[in-house]
């Protein structure tokens, strides 16, 4: 081989002579993300991997989302598969989100995090929780009807539910389902469903605002009863089993949930279990953070996210979190009549979990109205019921729709 | 798209809905009832409640929230238990009345301290 063959053999392997346009694309589009990352503050903490697992997977030729390749090979007679190709990295951190793994170990840290005193002190406001889901349902009809509007758009009923879910608000829900029931749509689903909770600030005051009249966002809430330690120990405990035996699926997603936040609650108890609810607070859910971002992104290849059906789904999600912003509000202003005006009908706005930035928003939105009003604890009891209430909504659709 | 499929998903939605409201009222009357169980339970202990909040007084906040259901001579006692303990354990201390005090807080300081909590949050 002559040294001009050599040259050409180095040339071609190099990425630039094997680009496409989607790459091309997303490339600029992931560099883009990141600049939205950390110049304006979107969600740094998951759009950093995320928008650079998208870039990693755009890279030509460099093939990281690419599957291990075997061989058959006979030999004494049997025949044997010999790994001739260990297949790229993200491949194999892929395995978590397709096997259904990260997105119950997020749960677990979320449960951690979470208290639940706000909800036990007003168990009426897990209500504004499951009002706040219609949004997951009417984007499902949405996703279904799309065909009649946009002839060359379509969408299966699995796919239809995966966007549906969007509207929980509540990213690793939507990975989790989407990764049952549409696992081609993880990339546009888990972008959508992320870029919007960025955005909650600004989608929803406009909705609350037009639904209530000022003297509902004026309404002052009496104060939360204290909730006692044992309450809330066996509140992770009654919830895992009451939910898991109405709703098997919804198991994974709740009972990891409630582990995490019967740990956290059992602290004062056994001190020990500090070393649990510290990890799972901090770094065990910042490394599965790491790698759920990055390989989110990585489903993200150019040739299946540039199709019109992303930009479907991406005009779909924001109608599922308008829809659900709307059903919340509309059940407090229910509740609002039914008490007597005790109850501030934008709690109802923070029942689309994304948690805890809806319930700062009820908290701002309130507070516009009338400076002396603090709902930030009202609107973290729907807040967190949400959280409950989509994964149950998942649950449902999983058990209807997963093979 | 044919109506089936439609209808199915018409279907699902009603279903979805009615189980996560149904599923989600069941929790809430769990709620309820443990409270009902609990609140039964702290009746009963009240009595001993007040003397433990004598004795581990570093925690103002807790008989803050008690405060309401307590009778006034309950509040002077919690009160001069917090002060004592703020003072290091002093028990020379005598309350001669307690005034509840205004809100007089400017609207200013009130904007100020709130923009800070936002810039917290």
């Amino acid at each position: 081989m002559s040294m001009v063959d050599e040259l050409l053999k180095f040339f071609y392997s190099m990425g630039f002579t094997a680009i496409t346009w989607q790459q091309g694309i997303m490339i600029v589009l992931s560099c883009f993300l990141i600049y939205l990352a950390l110049k304006k503050g979107f969600e740094p903490l998951l759009l950093v991997p995320i928008a650079f697992g998208m870039l990693l997977t755009n890279l030509p030729l460099a093939g990281m989302m690419r599957e291990p390749v075997y061989e058959m090979v006979m030999e004494a007679g049997k025949e044997v598969k010999i790994l001739v190709d260990p297949g790229g990295l993200l491949h194999w951190l892929y395995q978590g989100i397709k096997l259904g793994i990260y997105p119950p170990l997020i749960f677990f840290g979320v449960g951690a995090m979470t208290d639940f005193g706000p909800l036990i002190a007003n168990p009426k406001s897990i209500l504004l929780g499951a009002a706040a889901q219609i949004g997951i349902f009417m984007t499902f009809i949405g996703a279904m009807l799309i065909d009649k509007f946009i002839p060359f758009i379509s969408f299966t009923i699995e796919e239809a539910a995966s966007i549906g879910i969007i509207g929980g608000a509540d990213g690793p829900t939507a990975i989790f389902l989407t990764s049952k029931l549409a696992p081609h749509l993880i990339g546009p689903i888990a972008v959508a469903a992320y870029s919007y909770m960025a955005l909650v600030p600004l989608i929803q005051p406009p909705i609350m605002k037009a639904l209530t009249t000022q003297k509902e966002r004026e309404v002052v809430m009496e104060q939360l009863r204290p909730v006692s330690k044992t309450e809330k120990i066996i509140f992770p405990v009654l919830v895992t089993i009451v939910v898991s035996f109405v709703l098997p699926s919804a198991a994974t997603l709740v009972g990891m949930l409630m582990l995490g936040n019967l740990i956290r609650e059992s602290v004062e108890l056994q001190s020990i279990l500090n070393r649990l609810s510290k990890t799972a607070q901090n770094d065990l859910t910042n490394i599965v953070v790491v790698f759920l971002g990055i390989t989110v992104g990585a489903t993200a290849e150019g040739e299946v996210f540039l199709r019109p059906q992303t930009i479907a789904i991406i005009v779909l999600g924001l109608i599922a979190f308008s829809f659900g912003t709307a059903g919340g509000v509309l059940l407090g202003k229910v509740m609002h009549r039914l008490s007597g005006g005790k109850v501030n009908p934008l709690i109802g706005s923070a029942g689309v979990s994304a948690v805890p930035m809806a319930a700062r928003v009820a908290q701002k939105v309130g507070q516009e109205a009338n400076p002396n009003n603090y709902l930030l604890m009202h609107a973290m009891g729907p807040n967190v019921a949400g959280v409950i209430g989509s994964a149950v909504a998942a649950g449902v659709l999983l058990s209807m729709l997963g093979k | 798209m044919d109506t089936n499929k439609l209808l199915y998903a018409l279907f699902i939605t009603a279903l979805g809905m009615v189980i996560v409201f149904a599923l989600l009222m069941l929790l809430r009357y769990i709620i309820e009832l443990m409270r009902v169980i609990f609140e039964h339970k702290n009746k009963k202990e009240k009595d001993h409640a007040v003397i433990e909040v004598l004795a581990h007084t570093p925690m103002p906040l807790e008989s803050e929230q008690k405060k309401a259901d307590m009778d006034d001579n309950e509040l002077v006692v919690v009160l001069t238990a917090a002060v004592m303990a703020c003072l290091g354990g002093r028990n020379d201390i005598v309350v001669r009345s307690i005034t509840r005090v205004g809100d007089s807080t400017p609207v200013w300081a009130k904007t100020g301290r709130h923009e800070q909590m936002l810039g917290r949050l």
